[in-house]
């Protein structure tokens, strides 16, 4: 209990130990599990981790990558930097809650859906998933350190299959759809993983991407 | 007016404005299950193949979600147009887990209920259902003749990295059968009448140990 305070006394105080409070809360120690919210998927790009956001927010204070503010300038720059597609056409189809949709489509490649969230301090927006084309499902298990994946390759010749958790990460190029990883460590904080669906001019033509809860996960 | 309130009120907001991330650091919330998944769980020790029936009949009509796991019981699609994140729904494999009553810890025995509301996938995809570890709750079926088979026993495949499970609403004829599925992210959840029991990739596999319908009352 607050002793006896002036009323604005009593408001900073109160709104001092809350903001205290959220930032001694917002980082497990580096060998705990994270437990609930602090462990759930939060996004797959440009960064996984609630803790990584933090810190991007600093340099977007700093007008630093201004596109984060609009969701479809996001959503474009994912397809540009992470799918590779140079003039992805932008639609947007849906919103709902704190979330946006665009149909991304290029020639030769599937239409996709990404979905944004503005999930950096309110106001900057990160890609939450990636999908295309509709109906594609993989298989996905992480138990311990071990990672298996499966998913059809459709059309493509391959895959180039990413997987991240924070700052640790593991690239396995040329896929042909069945994916075992030792990742070498346990997942204690949330991630990510990208498949790009690549044809023979390495076009990336199809996407899974999702972002992953720490610890043992098994989808699909 | 307080004028030392005050002194405290603007050395609070200028904290504020020198420490950004102390803000920043409490991300913000954009997954729907975030807000509407306050569901619980708990030890079963009845779990009745008409029990489960009901159960999954009450998730038809709702969202799917890959790796989900939470419903809002409302007959609709609670996040259409957001595939994977963090919307209602679980995913095939999901749906089974929850209907079934397994315990989420890989192949541990009996049963334990998971309401509607609570966020879970557990720990199998259709990979572990159709390749079932030697003490996991369910097995593989010897054929898919309908004396072999009853309702809430499913179908599952695997095949070039893609995989799906149904589980059956009501025996049918002709190779067809009433499914109870999460279907896809554009199907969501459904009753369909469908020909699973005929498509050769599908493998038939039933949960054990479920407690027979006569009980309390069977005779001796």
């Amino acid at each position: 209990m607050l002793p006896e305070l002036p009323p604005m006394r009593r408001v900073a105080c109160l709104l001092v130990l809350a903001v205290v409070a959220a930032a001694c809360s917002s980082k497990p120690s580096p060998n705990q599990a994270p437990t609930g919210k602090e462990g759930r998927a939060f996004a797959v790009w440009p960064e996984d981790t609630p803790e990584e956001a933090a810190l991007a927010a600093e340099r977007l204070e700093a007008d630093e990558d201004p596109w984060r503010a609009d969701p479809a300038a996001t959503a474009g720059e994912f397809a540009r930097r992470v799918l590779g597609w140079r003039d992805p056409g932008v639609e947007a189809v849906g919103a709902g809650g704190d979330a946006r949709t665009f149909l991304m489509s290029l020639p030769g490649a599937a239409a996709t859906v990404v979905v944004v969230g503005q999930l950096v301090a309110g106001r900057w927006w990160s890609v939450v998933s990636a999908r295309g084309p509709e109906g594609i499902e993989p298989t996905l298990s992480v138990r311990d350190q071990r990672l298996d994946l499966s998913f059809p390759l459709g059309g493509a010749a391959y895959a180039d299959v990413s997987v991240g958790y924070g700052d640790r990460s593991k690239a396995l190029p040329g896929s042909d759809g069945d994916v075992s990883l030792e990742l070498g460590f346990r997942p204690t904080t949330p991630g990510h993983l990208v498949v790009l669906l690549k044809d023979e001019s390495n076009l990336t033509v199809g996407v899974i991407a999702s972002a992953l809860p720490a610890g043992d996960v098994a989808a699909g | 007016m307080d004028m030392s309130g005050g002194r405290t009120a603007r050395a609070t907001l200028i904290a504020l404005l020198w420490f950004p991330s102390l803000l920043a650091a409490t991300p913000a919330s954009a997954a729907w299950t975030d807000n509407n998944c306050p569901g619980e769980s708990w030890e079963l020790s009845v779990w009745k193949r008409s029990q489960a029936r009901d159960y999954a009949e009450k998730g038809d009509k709702e969202g799917y979600e890959w790796g989900g796991g939470c419903y809002k019981l409302n007959d609709k699609d609670d996040t259409p147009l957001q595939p994977d994140s963090g919307g209602e729904g679980a995913d095939c494999s999901g749906y089974v887990f929850k209907t079934w009553a397994l315990r989420n810890s890989s192949g541990a025995d009996g049963f334990r209920f998971w309401e509607h509301e609570k966020n879970v996938h557990g720990p199998y995809s259709t990979a572990d259902f159709i390749s079932p570890c030697s003490g996991c709750p369910f097995k593989l079926l010897k054929d898919k003749r309908y004396a072999t088979t009853t309702y809430m026993d499913a179908f599952v495949y695997r095949s070039d990295g893609g995989g799906h499970i149904g589980m059956i609403y009501s025996e049918g004829s002709g190779g067809f059968d009433w499914i109870v599925e999460a279907k896809s992210d554009a199907d969501g959840t459904r009753i369909a009448w469908t020909d699973y029991r005929s498509q050769t990739a599908y493998r038939p596999v039933a949960r054990k140990n479920w407690t027979p319908e006569c009980f309390p009352n069977c005779p001796r």
